[in-house]
């Protein structure tokens, strides 16, 4: 058969370009907010095997991850200015669109018999890779296979970005969702863990950006203007016509990215509401209805869990903790039949106290494996009795960002609020004890949710009250929680 | 620094060192005005929270005032103070 440049093929090599573009740099945003690579699940201070900041963390003090985050320049990152929320919101619209346009690309590949080319059907193709670098490198070009449009290195090359590291890169990507590793722990462990999928993740990026630089080296060496015409008119015909269709095209892609970059600093809620729309549907029908199904063994437990979030620094929230929290209650209320109170006492004795060992992610990358114990939140629910017109719950807590987290973007009274549906799950948990202790203030005392399919920032720590609500639009900013208020997260974050 | 450490249990000879400490301060229940307490845990604030100079602890004290409604109160001390 005959292996041409279909018009297909053209016009998804162009909007891989843009794909690529931005996920490479809403990937360095999502990496810029722990810019530290592990390759154990414990993510320990000093442990890291790649680090990208020169933060030095104080000793002396309670820090947490929030402090670690670094600022880097949109020049790399989307949007950057460490913005977390919006590097998400791009880097997961962004995959969206690049694995539809690559399961039609390889659909067509196949339907068309266009995949021959990147099939290398004989050992014989290997060696003769070997021999076509050793050629470049002494800057002459090798032959092209007999019938094919590529020689040896070639082939093997796209052959590997297609059908091997791309898939690669999804499963890594898959690999970090808190709501696939709990229901899928085997998943996870697949790869080694959760920190071993970050850093192989970290290695796929690489892996593109030295493919990217290499072929249009290559590119270039075999003649910028018969090869891109290729690409844009499917033959070697008006070379510079090419030429110049390429250069409009990626100052195109450079003009795109600097207007989608303002755009996105400067309404980043309007971003916020857009691709929301898009990816939490996606997310609500795939991520959402996975439960949790871990249990760690105790030897796998972290040492030093890792801490997100600083406690209330208000006298009567540490005179209640010298106490031991006798004084503590939580009311639950709003739209329920039975509004109720608890003492900590109430919730330590009640017959049903249920104890998990699990896989902590952190909406900035970082995990850590915990020992949770407390009350199936599902107990809770079913004693108040939610109204038929209750949707969600509500967690107000005695955190006042303003106060407690300099480190972040926006003041007020922490809240977060989760869906009805997710506090049926079996491994949601109102936790009053970790690791066979009560809770740390650190990590949340006396009280704090458990939500083992979502990250880290929904498991609401010091938590005073809980609402039931038919709707959260009226709630702060109305996204459904502190940070998606205010550094603009998602409301159902499985991944 | 795990839930056990946040808080210890204080020696006869500390405890009385509080309530010499909240005497001299004239220290007293801000609820029922009684000074009289009993000495609870030593609860280390210096490292957990931001606004804590690195020495500090806020120790436990109960009002021994038994029509007294909320008598959980404590009073913020150097280490220095009574831990010696």
């Amino acid at each position: 058969m005959e292996f041409g440049y279909p018009w297909w093929l053209r016009i998804e090599h162009f909007a891989n370009i843009i794909f690529m573009v931005f996920l490479i740099r809403s990937g360095l945003e999502i990496l810029a907010t722990h810019p530290k690579l592990y390759w154990s699940d414990d993510s320990r201070p000093g442990s890291e095997w790649g680090r990208f900041t020169k933060k030095v963390m104080p000793k002396d003090k309670l820090y947490d991850t929030l402090d670690e985050e670094e600022s880097y320049s949109s020049l790399v990152s989307m949007p950057g200015h460490k913005m977390l929320g919006m590097g998400r919101h791009w880097h997961f619209i962004t995959v969206l669109g690049w694995i539809m346009t690559g399961i039609i690309y390889v659909a067509l590949l196949f339907i068309t018999g266009q995949y021959h080319r990147y099939v290398p059907y004989s050992w014989e193709v290997f060696p003769r890779a070997w021999q076509d670098i050793v050629t470049y490198l002494s800057f002459d070009l090798p032959p092209t296979l007999p019938g094919q449009p590529f020689n040896a290195i070639q082939q093997l090359s796209y052959g590997a970005v297609i059908f091997i590291l791309a898939p690669f890169q999804i499963l890594t990507g898959a690999a970090q969702s808190p709501a696939i590793e709990a229901r899928f722990p085997w998943f996870v462990r697949l790869w080694g863990g959760r920190q071993w999928a970050r850093s192989l993740h970290f290695f796929g990026l690489l892996a593109f950006v030295g493919f990217i630089v290499i072929h249009l080296l290559m590119v270039t060496v075999h003649g910028f203007g018969p090869e891109t015409a290729k690409i844009v008119f499917g033959r070697e015909e008006h070379p510079v016509w090419a030429m110049l269709i390429t250069f409009a095209a990626l100052i195109g892609v450079v003009i795109l990215n600097v207007i989608a970059t303002k755009y996105t600093l400067s309404h980043p809620r309007n971003i916020q509401r857009w691709f929301g729309a898009v990816i939490m549907k996606v997310r609500r029908l795939g991520l959402h209805p996975l439960t949790s199904r871990q249990n760690y063994s105790k030897s796998e437990l972290t040492p030093e869990h890792r801490v997100n979030g600083k406690p209330p620094d208000v006298d009567s929230y540490k005179i209640m903790a010298a106490h031991d929290f006798v004084d503590y209650t939580i009311e639950v209320g709003g739209l329920v039949e039975r509004p109720m109170t608890f003492t900590l006492e109430d919730l330590r004795t009640f017959p049903t106290k249920q104890t998990q060992r699990v896989l902590h992610n952190c909406v900035q990358g970082w995990t850590s494996i915990g020992e949770w114990s407390g009350i199936p939140l599902r107990q809770i629910v079913e004693l108040v009795k939610p109204l038929p017109e209750a949707r969600h719950l509500v967690f107000w807590t005695m955190q006042d960002t303003e106060r407690d987290e300099p480190s972040a973007e926006g003041v007020g009274q922490f809240y977060e609020t989760i869906d009805l549906d997710l506090a049926y799950h079996p491994q949601t948990l109102l936790a009053y004890e970790m690791n066979g202790e009560p809770l740390p203030i650190k990590h949340g005392a006396p009280l704090r949710l458990r939500l083992e399919t979502q990250v880290g920032f929904k498991m609401a720590k010091w938590i005073e009250r809980i609402e039931f609500v038919s709707d959260y639009s009226q709630i702060g900013e109305g996204m459904g929680g502190w940070r998606e208020d205010n550094v603009f997260y998602d409301q159902d974050v499985g991944i | 620094m795990g839930s056990a450490e946040e808080r210890r249990e204080l020696t006869d000879d500390q405890r009385e060192r509080v309530l010499r400490e909240a005497e001299e301060r004239g220290f007293a229940c801000g609820c029922c005005g009684s000074g009289e307490f009993k000495v609870g845990k030593a609860l280390y604030v210096g490292f957990l929270f931001l606004s804590e100079n690195h020495d500090n602890y806020v120790v436990a004290l109960t009002c021994k005032n038994r029509d007294c409604r909320t008598p959980r109160t404590g009073i913020k001390l150097k280490g220095a103070e009574f831990l010696y």
